[in-house]
């Protein structure tokens, strides 16, 4: 019972990994980064993005 | 053992007999010795204060090569595809000689030959300010003059505030005058904590920013998809990346 409730305050106490659509871990507090979470960020910049269409002025 | 004896008496005698000078030149001697040492501490506080808020330190080019050379730049090409107009820098709040926190611009390759190329902005000004301060997303529509203030991971905005100021002297907004779009994204330092591994806190060191010049710039970009993209992916990523290099 008790390692049961540790297990469960270790559980809230545990960060909540957000993370983007492209894969990369959210800037939130409390979020891991590591070395493998930079070499997806590097890669995950290049890829293109959908053009702006101009609205023609307003 | 009584020659001792006398030699201290002698001593204390000699010193009561003198006593007001005697103690007037102890005093100053010890004002000036405190006020010395209180000098050289706060000066090396002072120097080792600015070297830590310099922008970079000894390893500047590695951090520039990285940060520039692998990400940014690539970045921007991507971006200046689908806005032409774009620009990205990267900004950290530093602060200066006078204590003022300012933001420094880690690269101003973008900024060349535009008004605002010699712009010098106080972290509460601008835009950028307004994420620094609130530690979210922000992004001024210049046009519709609203700002608008969001939460990391949500490309929809929890304020919307209109006719906002930015708190820009007459200068800054006569440099600045031409940019219809800001988007500013925190950069969070990265701290270590147990068993060697990083993680965000709440504390902000500068801003990913992103203008345009396009006209109906935010209409644009939210019709294209751009602003979600920009605002879920690209821009933490490269929070995230700049957090690694500068924090």
């Amino acid at each position: 019972m008790a390692d049961q409730d540790e297990k469960a305050a270790n559980k809230s106490r545990a960060p909540v990994r957000q993370v983007a659509p492209n894969g990369v871990v959210l800037p939130v507090k409390g979020n891991e980064f590591s070395g493998k979470d930079y070499q997806k960020a590097v890669l995950a910049l290049q890829a293109p993005l959908p053009p702006a269409k101009p609205t023609g002025g307003q | 053992m009584g020659g001792k004896r006398d030699w201290w008496s002698r001593a204390f005698l000699a010193v009561a007999a003198g006593s007001p000078l005697a103690i007037e030149r102890l005093l100053d001697d010890w004002k000036v010795s405190l006020g010395a040492a209180t000098g050289v501490t706060l000066l090396t506080w002072y120097g080792t204060f600015l070297a830590s808020e310099a922008p970079g330190g000894a390893d500047i080019i590695q951090r520039y090569r990285y940060v520039f050379g692998n990400t940014v730049d690539p970045f921007r090409q991507v971006l200046r595809k689908a806005d032409p107009t774009a620009r990205v820098n990267v900004m950290l709040a530093k602060r200066d000689w006078r204590l003022t926190k300012r933001f420094v611009f880690f690269d101003r390759e973008d900024l060349n030959g535009h008004p605002d190329e010699n712009l010098d902005l106080k972290a509460s000004q601008g835009v950028a300010g307004k994420a620094l301060i609130s530690k979210r997303w922000a992004i001024g529509d210049l046009e519709s003059r609203t700002l608008y203030l969001g939460a990391i991971g949500s490309d929809q905005h929890s304020n919307a505030e209109n006719h906002v100021s930015y708190g820009l002297t007459t200068e800054q907004q006569q440099a600045t005058c031409g940019l219809t779009a800001v988007l500013s994204f925190p950069i969070r330092r990265l701290e270590q904590v147990r068993d060697r591994k990083m993680e965000f806190s709440d504390d902000v060191i500068g801003v990913v920013n992103i203008d345009s010049k396009m006209t109906g710039a935010m209409a644009s970009y939210e019709a294209s998809g751009l602003k979600k993209e920009l605002l879920l992916n690209r821009m933490p990523t490269l929070a995230c990346i700049c957090a690694a290099f500068f924090s």
